[in-house]
């Protein structure tokens, strides 16, 4: 292994640039020392975010490290707020912290959520009828795989000692059962493990300081109530919420930035459309993703297989393909024409509902205007971010009775005088409170361009949209 | 709406449950019916965890709520699309199961079957194994007797569920 380690006795420590050392039992550095644990190193955390930010080349191998370094200090901690704990347990939650990206996919998640990538011409208002099929198995999530993986990979299997445990790891990373609800929090809930590390690397590695989260406060201030509920004290509030808004400002800044959301996209639409025709190796379904992994493929499943695929691409002989894969490999980002985006009440009419319409009526004729195929314009916007991602509340009066399903992974403060922690929004002075029920949404219009006068065009184009936001 | 969500939309057309947010139970029937859906292979993309209540996925929440957010709750712009024949045969075969009980008790009969199916489809009780099924729910609070839970998994096979 190439990270900077040294033995302490039985078991190592590794150096991280986040959290400091990190201990390591002879059992947990045997899992990080294997082939399917390695292959994170391959796997950039911020998918095309180098792109943007020269330095965001941090990989999986490095989070996956540091939400096992925080683990640790939460499991050591509720040992000796509670010796009754089962040891065991503590160690199946430091190993699914170690392991909950053993699943990703690469370039996260812009390959996992291909489905979900709509193409422009299937957008666009036409006549005819189309049709959809439910035949195929979508790709499975990352911790889907991940527990595929786990439960297959017989290195993974070897290193944590038997079957039967690692697919004990693997539910409670991929939350298949309700063994030990309140402790499998730390890895699902708000205030959860993996959150606290890539605000923390994320923020370092960019230089965006909003992620510059009060993570020791947080964390020595965690205690488990006599019911076994997870929550901070009263006193780190502030942390708490300030966790909640560094999360928000991230996305606003780094996560959905204008460039590598257009270099994503880009890199999306391609892959749909390669995955529709199963051309270059492309898993067609869920199905081929998990046989793909079940062996020693795996350790290919890295950044590479996407790049390779976008490399063979750019000689596509369909145009939006080549185009969209050109715009990669030079690093020539699609041009924004139009952005609508803001923060509002969840539940109410969507603020980019008019744009969208305009652009479902009115961009096949544009395109045909200024003859370009119209896939080559790209209407796509993030999932819209919470603000209490756990809490789907969709006004501020059902606070109260949230979807009773993710109340329970709110983030829970102890209030001075009561046993049990209360949800965040249930506090008064809480500025989460007032924000619980917003969501903030972008829709951005792009279009990809490499053709002779491109600039002329894309500002005469870009005069066009630039009225739809009204009605028309 | 991405090609996931009409693809959802589609599906509980031809099933018959409505696309309603603002109960509980019309939420839990949203979740439970979609669960049922895909485990009847009409993969629909959504990943069930299991929660106070069974199977749920945040991301199916987050649809539903986006897609009754929409005017006319998208129907403009699911009309332009249809499943396939072979979808739709899928789905119909189900159909009976949403439209046995209504209201709060459909929701509850639908927590029953999907509760029941996750628990045997994840392994973690043998389809014979009523007693363990029974007592796996009741440590979640979920009060089924074992007479509920043998009808459970009657009104299942009957509609093509193997186990």
């Amino acid at each position: 292994m190439a990270s900077p380690s040294r033995t302490i006795g039985p078991g190592r420590v590794v150096v991280d640039n986040i959290h400091g050392s990190i201990e390591l039992s002879d059992l947990e550095w045997n899992v990080v020392n294997t082939a399917s644990f390695q292959r994170l190193r391959w796997l950039k955390q911020l998918g095309m975010g180098h792109l943007t930010y020269p330095n965001a080349t941090h990989n999986r191998f490095a989070h996956s490290l540091g939400v096992f370094g925080i683990m640790r200090r939460i499991t050591d901690l509720l040992s000796r707020q509670n010796p009754g704990i089962d040891e065991y347990d503590l160690q199946n939650l430091r190993l699914a912290a170690l392991l909950h990206d053993i699943g990703h996919y690469p370039y996260s998640h812009l390959m996992e959520r291909v489905e979900r990538v709509t193409l422009t011409e299937e957008e666009v208002c036409r006549d005819e009828k189309r049709t959809l099929s439910t035949e195929k198995e979508a790709y499975p999530d990352h911790e889907t795989l991940g527990r595929h993986i786990v439960g297959h990979q017989s290195d993974l299997i070897k290193a944590i000692g038997s079957e039967k445990r690692a697919q004990e790891i693997g539910a409670l990373f991929s939350r298949t059962e309700a063994a030990h609800p309140q402790l499998s929090k730390l890895i699902h809930s708000s205030l959860d493990m993996d959150r606290l590390d890539y605000l923390l690397r994320d923020a370092r590695a960019t230089g965006v300081p909003y992620g510059e989260i009060d993570i020791n406060y947080l964390l020595n201030n965690i205690r488990i109530s006599p019911e076994g509920v997870i929550g901070v004290e009263y006193k780190a509030l502030a942390a708490a919420e300030h966790f909640l808004l560094a999360r928000l400002f991230m996305h606003r800044t780094v996560y959905f930035h204008k460039t590598t959301y257009a270099l994503e996209e880009a890199c999306r639409q391609p892959l749909r459309r390669i995955r529709d025709t199963g051309k270059y190796e492309m898993h067609e379904d869920g199905r081929q993703i998990l046989n793909y992994c079940s062996g020693p493929t795996l350790s290919d499943f890295t950044d590479d297989f996407v790049d390779r695929i976008i490399r063979k691409a750019t000689q596509d002989e369909n145009p939006v393909i080549n185009t969209l894969a050109n715009c990669i490999t030079n690093r020539k980002p699609p041009k924004l024409l139009k952005e609508v985006s803001g923060l509002q009440e969840k539940g109410k009419p969507r603020l980019d509902s008019v744009f969208r319409t305009n652009c479902r009526f009115r961009l096949s004729a544009l395109a045909d205007k200024f003859n370009l195929p119209v896939g080559q314009f790209l209407l796509c916007g993030p999932k819209p971010i919470k603000i209490e991602e756990r809490g789907p509340l969709f006004t501020r009066d059902e606070a109260k009775k949230l979807e009773t399903e993710e109340r329970e992974e709110l983030i829970k403060v102890f209030v001075p005088g009561e046993e049990e922690p209360r949800s965040i929004v249930e506090i008064n002075d809480c500025l989460i409170r007032l924000l619980s029920g917003h969501q903030f949404g972008i829709c951005r219009l792009y279009l990809a361009d490499d053709g002779p006068e491109a600039d002329a065009r894309f500002k005469k184009i870009q005069a066009e949209v630039s009225t739809w936001t009204e009605d028309q | 709406m991405n090609r996931q969500q009409i693809r959802l939309g589609l599906a509980l057309q031809e099933a018959g449950v409505d696309l309603s947010v603002k109960k509980f139970d019309q939420r839990l029937v949203l979740q439970k019916a979609v669960y049922l859906l895909q485990e009847a292979n009409i993969h629909l993309g959504y990943r069930f965890r299991w929660y106070l209540k069974g199977p749920y996925s945040p991301d199916l929440a987050d649809d539903v709520f986006t897609v009754a957010a929409l005017p006319d709750k998208g129907a403009s712009e699911v009309a332009n699309w249809e499943l396939d024949a072979a979808s739709k045969k899928k789905v119909s075969l189900l159909k009976a199961l949403f439209s046995k009980h209504t209201g709060p008790s459909l929701a509850k009969h639908l927590e029953l079957l999907a509760s029941v199916l996750f628990l045997v489809r994840t392994g973690q009780a043998g389809p014979g194994n009523i007693r363990r099924i029974v007592e796996i729910l009741h440590k979640n609070n979920k009060h089924f007797n074992e007479s509920e839970v043998t009808g459970a998994f009657k009104e299942l096979s009957s509609h093509g569920f193997a186990f």
